[in-house]
């Protein structure tokens, strides 16, 4: 199955791949935040973080550009918590998409492509 | 692609006598190979970046000093034909930029067979003019000189 945000597929058109950060608490230095003592504290759950690894791939420039528009789209004008869905029919739900990030260079073989890191957080 | 005795070979307008093969190698400099989350093979091969390499073995009969100059760039010209006629001939060309220059005795039998005891290979690189362009064209040379 495709995999989707907000039930929009914004990674179909090459392959890509999921993975999940760390959980656990979220650890601070007491010293860090006026405690003179040495030692951690924990201040809460860690964030959720959803890594989407791939290469967006088509035809030529242009159609690689026009799917980073759209992705630039929901990162930054509708940037609300939704639901992300993998391959697999895994589901996060209320994550936030944060960042986006192309490789260095397109490459243009017999297609165009170009890699990419976006990533989703669960906001705490 | 391997030519074999080519008729005539000429470097940046410089005919080079007694070639007795030239070998015109591909391969990926950058290759893009993709996997997704369905399965063990990879989804996307594809040759983002590729060289292709040209290797002109000369047969030398005498001391040969100069030799070809590296970095010198120019258009490579090969002209071959299936028979001792203009019928089917064709040119390879390109430009190119020599990379290396290589000599070798003939304890190999290769170059001892052709006109000498010494063997030269020369190393191009193909350029494109403009990246997207294969840098080698083969058309026919069926009409034109000798």
């Amino acid at each position: 199955m495709a995999s989707s945000f907000k039930g929009v597929d914004l990674f179909g058109s090459g392959p890509h791949r999921f993975s999940e950060g760390p959980a656990g608490q979220q650890m601070v230095a007491r010293i860090s935040i006026g405690i003179p003592s040495s030692g951690s504290i924990t201040i809460g759950d860690q964030e959720l973080i959803v890594t989407v690894r791939g290469r967006l791939v088509g035809a030529d420039d242009g159609e690689v550009w026009d799917q980073i528009d759209d992705i630039k789209a929901h990162l930054m004008l509708w940037n609300t918590p939704g639901m992300l869905i993998d391959h697999q029919g895994h589901v996060w739900s209320s994550i936030n998409f944060v960042r986006f990030e192309p490789e260095d260079r397109f490459d243009r073989g017999r297609v165009t492509s170009v890699g990419y890191v976006a990533r989703f957080v669960k906001l705490t | 692609m391997l030519i074999l005795n080519p008729d005539r070979v000429r470097f940046a307008g410089q005919a080079w006598p007694v070639v007795t093969a030239v070998m015109v190698d591909r391969s990926a400099e950058r290759l893009v190979e993709s996997w997704a989350d369905m399965g063990p093979y990879a989804v996307l091969v594809d040759v983002a970046e590729q060289r292709v390499t040209i290797r002109v073995t000369l047969a030398l009969s005498a001391t040969d000093l100069p030799g070809p100059e590296l970095g010198a760039q120019g258009l490579l010209e090969v002209w071959t034909s299936p028979t001792a006629s203009a019928a089917q001939r064709v040119r390879v060309a390109g430009q190119a930029v020599i990379t290396g220059v290589r000599h070798e005795m003939g304890a190999r039998g290769v170059a001892a067979s052709a006109a000498g005891a010494g063997m030269r290979v020369v190393t191009l690189a193909a350029v494109s003019d403009d990246g997207k362009l294969d840098p080698l064209f083969v058309a026919s040379a069926e009409v034109g000189p000798d």
